[in-house]
């Protein structure tokens, strides 16, 4: 349970990140008069995937024993 | 071996008790917080023309002014605690251990007050943050600079701060105070079980693990904000980056010597805080300091070494224009600390009083080159033909910082009061007769 929590979510944060990451490039325009990210908002994304991340470390550590 | 418990009445290491000294302290922090609170509620009511800031080259003046210097200093100082806890733990530098505390809350108070001075600087700043959520492009460097710094850096702190304190919190929980449900909150139901503290030690670890890489590439993309601008002459260059890296360590370093000597005169507790920490600390600093000092020399070289006529009109600037007073300065600082560091290094006689001088040296020596970094190519160095400029702040500005630092004494000396700043030891138990 600690460990599948955990996991997911690392790797939901790492998913985060690297979606915002590629959603906040202007990508198929190279005007600079059409610089907004493809996602309006992606660069939250990759903030909560940051957070996630961290998150994890602590869920972690302070979800309590089965046995608690 | 036997460990005999050291057993102390009530909380440990001053928490809780307000002495006069502290208060007086805390009155004037608050005081400069309010003078602070006051020039930006100037600055914000008038508008920024009230600050010396003006555009560069259309009206001579820097757009990035004494907030932005601070915001590289800040940050720059949070680089040193976080790595010196995350090598204590990593490496099990037992010497270490007492101040990695102190080292976790210095980085975390000085990420704060750095992110709140880049909020300072914005004309606008919800706007700020409102479109930087919505439109920060992966291709700046200042995405890099949010993301890594605000989120990443910021956040690992904290949860490294947070984790770290909770088998002190279960230890001081149970001791009835006013405190006593905020340590129960931290403590979130430590036990110490064999279970708990090996998931700790693993989580502690993978966090260092990943701290120093994370901090590393969020300060060396703060330096990239100034190496990727081509159009300005004395930004532009690869070294920008790890100059940025080395000079944050040896900035970083010296405030948690000045720290740690402040907290280790304030508890009047010399044997928890040795000498044996100070020698550490001071042999990182002697070499954090050597390599700022080299990265300062190559620069210059590389500025007067046949450079294009903008590169030159800079180093005239800082040699022996209006920013010379500055960099004599900062760099005879740097000579200086680095001079006592060496001089006790060779004599193995380490003083804390010599290291919190050269501490202080070094420290001012880098906030002086940071704002040679900042200011200079903005009034000085543009590549289009506009006359010099000028910028040196005024009040406000000034008011404004001093408020920032009142910020982050007040951070540090309000954690002071309500947890214990040196991790206690394993043999260290509390009673309930407070």
């Amino acid at each position: 349970m600690r460990r599948n929590i955990t996991v997911g979510l690392v790797v939901v944060g790492f998913a985060l990140m690297v979606l915002g990451f590629l959603a906040a490039a202007p990508w198929g325009s190279s005007s600079v008069a059409d610089s907004n990210p493809v996602i309006v908002g992606a660069p939250m994304l990759f903030l909560l995937g940051v957070v996630s991340v961290v998150a994890a470390a602590v869920v972690y550590e302070l979800l309590p024993d089965k046995h608690q | 071996m036997a460990v005999e418990a050291r057993v102390q009445p009530g909380l440990p290491q001053g928490v809780g008790r307000l002495t006069a000294g502290w208060k007086a302290f805390i009155v004037v922090a608050l005081a400069v917080l309010a003078f602070g609170l006051f020039a930006y509620w100037y600055e914000a009511s008038n508008g920024m023309v009230v600050t010396s800031m003006r555009n560069t080259g259309t009206m001579g003046g820097a757009t990035w002014g004494l907030y932005i210097v601070m915001v590289e200093y800040f940050i720059g100082v949070s680089l040193a605690g976080i790595v010196i806890a995350a090598i204590s733990r990593v490496f099990r530098i037992a010497e270490l251990r007492p101040i990695t505390r102190i080292a976790e809350l210095l980085t975390v108070a000085s990420l704060m007050v750095g992110l709140v001075a880049v909020l300072i600087d914005l004309g606008h700043p919800i706007r700020g943050v409102i479109n930087m959520l919505l439109y920060a492009r992966p291709q700046s460097a200042f995405f890099g600079t949010f993301t890594l710094v605000a989120g990443g850096v910021l956040l690992t702190s904290l949860a490294y701060l947070y984790l770290g304190g909770r088998r002190d919190a279960a230890k001081i929980a149970d001791t009835p105070s006013r405190l006593q449900w905020f340590h129960r909150l931290w403590a979130a139901g430590y036990t110490g079980t064999a279970d708990e503290q090996e998931r700790h030690q693993r989580v502690m670890f993978w966090l260092s693990v990943g701290i120093v890489p994370l901090i590393v590439i969020a300060l060396s993309t703060e330096g990239l904000v100034f190496g990727v601008q081509v159009g300005r002459p004395g930004w532009f260059g690869s070294l920008q980056g790890p100059d940025f890296l080395v000079l944050a360590a040896a900035s970083g370093l010296a405030n948690l010597l000045v720290l740690t000597a402040i907290v280790r005169r304030a508890l009047g507790d010399w044997n928890r805080i040795g000498v044996g920490v100070f020698k550490w600390l001071g042999r990182f600093l002697l070499a954090a300091a050597a390599a700022a000092l080299y990265f300062m020399v190559v620069e210059l070289f590389t500025l007067l070494y046949a450079t294009p006529a903008d590169e030159r009109q800079l180093a005239d600037a800082l040699l022996r224009g209006s920013y010379a007073w500055i960099f004599w300065l900062s760099l005879a600082l740097m000579v200086l600390g680095l001079g006592l560091l060496i001089w006790q290094a060779a004599t193995a006689k380490w003083r804390v009083g010599m290291l919190v001088v050269a501490s202080v040296a070094i420290s001012t020596a880098a906030l002086a080159e940071r704002y040679l970094t900042v200011i200079p190519s903005q009034t000085h160095a543009t590549l289009l033909p506009y006359e010099t400029g000028s910028y040196f702040p005024n009040w406000v500005e000034f008011g404004v910082v001093a408020g920032l630092f009142a910020l982050g004494a007040l951070l540090i000396g309000l954690f002071m009061k309500v947890f214990p700043i040196i991790p206690m030891r394993d043999e260290e138990e509390v009673t309930t007769n407070a």
